[in-house]
């Protein structure tokens, strides 16, 4: 298909952007979301009741650093 | 204190600075598109080739937008997995519906259309390119819907019931959630809110034109088609906005007290506070400008309903904390085996109220043991600050105000034919081609950190929501993804301001002003 030249110049900087966009997006995901708790939004139910109910909840999040459970 | 508040706040830091990111490029995909389907609709009718060339310019901003945009949502569904993993485990069952459907249904129809747009002009009649163009409109607003009634559930968790089994919230009623009064008030408030956005975005590119004194014709019917779509919008806004107002009056009682606030009940009606300054500490408003009745007539739509004060809230919200600590106590005995039917029946009885005896962990862990004081600061808890919501609130609603007068001027200098020496509002409508995007970022703020300290409200604190990351993790996570959506964002005003400041002589059908003046100067030379 033929396409006005400029029109042709902007599908090319629309294109290059997307495709930088996309691997950026990828390169996130690799080092920051690629191993996630929740896979496909379910976790243990054992870990969930840890959290919810857990007298001495083991999770870092949790807890400031250093303190211990009262 | 027990929690590390540093994971928990960076999350919330990197979730809401990528949804607000995000939120840059979705207002105008969502109303531009509607103005495509208008342009096009006069040049389906009146077979006049400036609304065909309308179409296709603005249309190709709507592309670069619409290309900026596209999956800049997704790492916010990374973020849901990885830094709220707990939040994803109690909702996953409700919360995946609308996101899935949002995915497969409205994504791959906005986006196989919207390739049938650019490239359909030539293949496709002018009624079929038309269809496509509605197409677009309508794939990318029913996006919206989804995400909205994702959202509207977290606001209002209606058609679920906990289970202790699996530790989840789980569906009871789609339907439920579908006509979430919350969501569907969220939804029109949204994408009306959108609608104007795009057409500020029009109106103040062709006042730019028209300042400029180039290509007029295509410049005055553009001006045209977003003054009335604006004017219509902006209406719509604002009635949604009263009935959002009205719907949070009903639901979210917390926010609507915490937007006005509105510390003591006061007799009915209640007073609306115009401007003062919020003092939380002291649980009052300073130089308070108060306006009779107007708060009591718009949240409950009468003159007799009082609208709890935040004081009175908290007070509800400590039996509701007792409650949760019963509820608490059950569960606790059920998880360890005891199923017997008192303890069934205690855990049922006040399990509505589990979220509320859950906000005392930040406290102590042996919640069924909280003191009166940890209740007390348990129920402090539930009030969000009141302050920054104060204000956001009453600059999204000046700003709106605001826009109504900038549609509605247009709108009569251009049917009395006399917009071209109203330099003034022109010159306005430029400046004010921001002040939308800031409305709306407003907007969602109020909406948002209104709902703390909850992120399902009534349900789930957001203290338990978040994963088990280092602080560190996030860091690195938060100033990647505010550095990708930077540059995004640079790159879409680079390529915006290019194609504005070409004009529809981007087009090159040797009609506008560039080309003319390229034609002049071969002439004379």
């Amino acid at each position: 298909m033929q396409l006005p030249s400029f029109d042709r110049r902007l599908a090319l900087e629309i294109t290059g952007v997307l495709i930088v966009k996309c691997a950026l997006l990828w390169l996130a995901w690799n080092a920051w979301f690629a191993h996630p708790a929740a896979k496909d939004m379910n976790m243990p139910t054992d870990m969930v009741r840890q959290q919810i109910l857990g007298v001495a909840a083991s999770s870092p999040a949790l807890r400031t650093p250093g303190e211990t459970p009262k | 204190m027990i929690f590390a508040e540093d994971v928990v706040t960076l999350s919330r830091l990197q979730f809401g600075s990528t949804a607000m990111f995000h939120f840059l490029f979705v207002p105008l995909t969502l109303g531009l598109s509607w103005i495509l389907v208008i342009c096009e609709s006069m040049y389906v009718m009146t077979n006049q080739q400036v609304y065909k060339d309308m179409t296709r310019f603005w249309g190709k901003l709507f592309g670069i937008n619409f290309a900026m945009g596209v999956t800049t949502g997704i790492t916010m569904e990374f973020q849901f997995g990885t830094n709220w993993a707990y939040y994803s485990h109690y909702v996953g069952d409700i919360f995946g519906v609308p996101l899935a459907i949002e995915g497969m249904m409205a994504f791959f129809l906005e986006s196989t259309f919207v390739g049938l747009f650019f490239f359909g002009w030539d293949r496709l009649s002018r009624v079929q390119h038309l269809g496509v163009t509605f197409l677009v409109a309508l794939g990318s607003n029913l996006s919206a819907l989804w995400i909205l009634i994702a959202n509207g559930w977290m606001q209002n968790p209606v058609g679920a019931e906990f289970n202790y089994e699996t530790m989840r919230m789980e569906l009871t009623s789609i339907v439920d959630v579908f006509f979430n009064p919350v969501a569907q008030v969220k939804f029109v408030h949204t994408v009306a809110a959108g609608y104007v956005a795009a057409s500020m975005f029009v109106l103040g590119v062709s006042s730019w034109y028209l300042l400029k004194a180039r290509d007029t014709g295509f410049a005055i019917r553009s001006f045209a088609v977003a003054a009335g779509f604006g004017l219509a919008s902006v209406l719509s806004v604002i009635v949604l906005g009263d009935e959002s107002g009205y719907t949070s009056g009903e639901v979210q009682k917390v926010k609507l007290a915490a937007i006005e606030a509105e510390w003591d009940t006061m007799p009915a009606p209640a007073t609306f506070t115009a401007i003062g300054i919020p003092n939380q500490k002291e649980e009052r408003t300073d130089y308070a400008i108060r306006i009779p009745y107007v708060l009591g007539l718009i949240a409950t739509r009468s003159v007799d309903k009082q609208v709890t004060g935040l004081k009175d809230l908290k007070v509800q919200y400590e039996g509701r904390i007792r409650s949760g600590m019963v509820a608490y106590d059950a569960l606790q005995k059920l998880l360890a085996g005891d199923k017997s039917d008192a303890v069934k029946q205690q855990f049922e009885a006040h399990k509505l109220d589990l979220g509320f005896g859950l906000l005392l962990k930040k406290y102590t862990d042996k919640v069924t043991d909280a003191t009166p004081e940890q209740i007390k600061l348990a129920a402090n808890d539930t009030i969000p600050q009141v302050l920054p919501l104060f204000f956001s609130f009453r600059i999204m609603v000046g700003l709106g105000f605001l826009f109504l007068f900038i549609f509605a001027a247009s709108f009569y200098f251009l049917a009395r034919r006399n917009l071209a020496p109203q330099r003034w509002l022109l010159k306005l409508i430029v400046f004010s081609i921001p002040l939308p995007w800031v409305a709306i970022e407003l907007g969602w703020f109020v909406a948002e950190y209104g709902r703390q300290p909850w992120t399902i409200s009534g349900v789930l604190p957001t203290m338990l929501s978040a994963s088990a990351l280092e602080p560190g993790q996030l860091h690195f996570s938060l100033i990647g993804l505010v550095g990708i959506y930077s540059a995004l964002f640079v790159i879409e005003m680079y390529l915006m301001l290019k194609y504005i400041k070409l004009g529809p002589s981007s087009l090159h059908t040797g009609r506008y002003h560039s080309e003319k003046k390229l034609t002049q100067g071969n002439q004379h030379a």
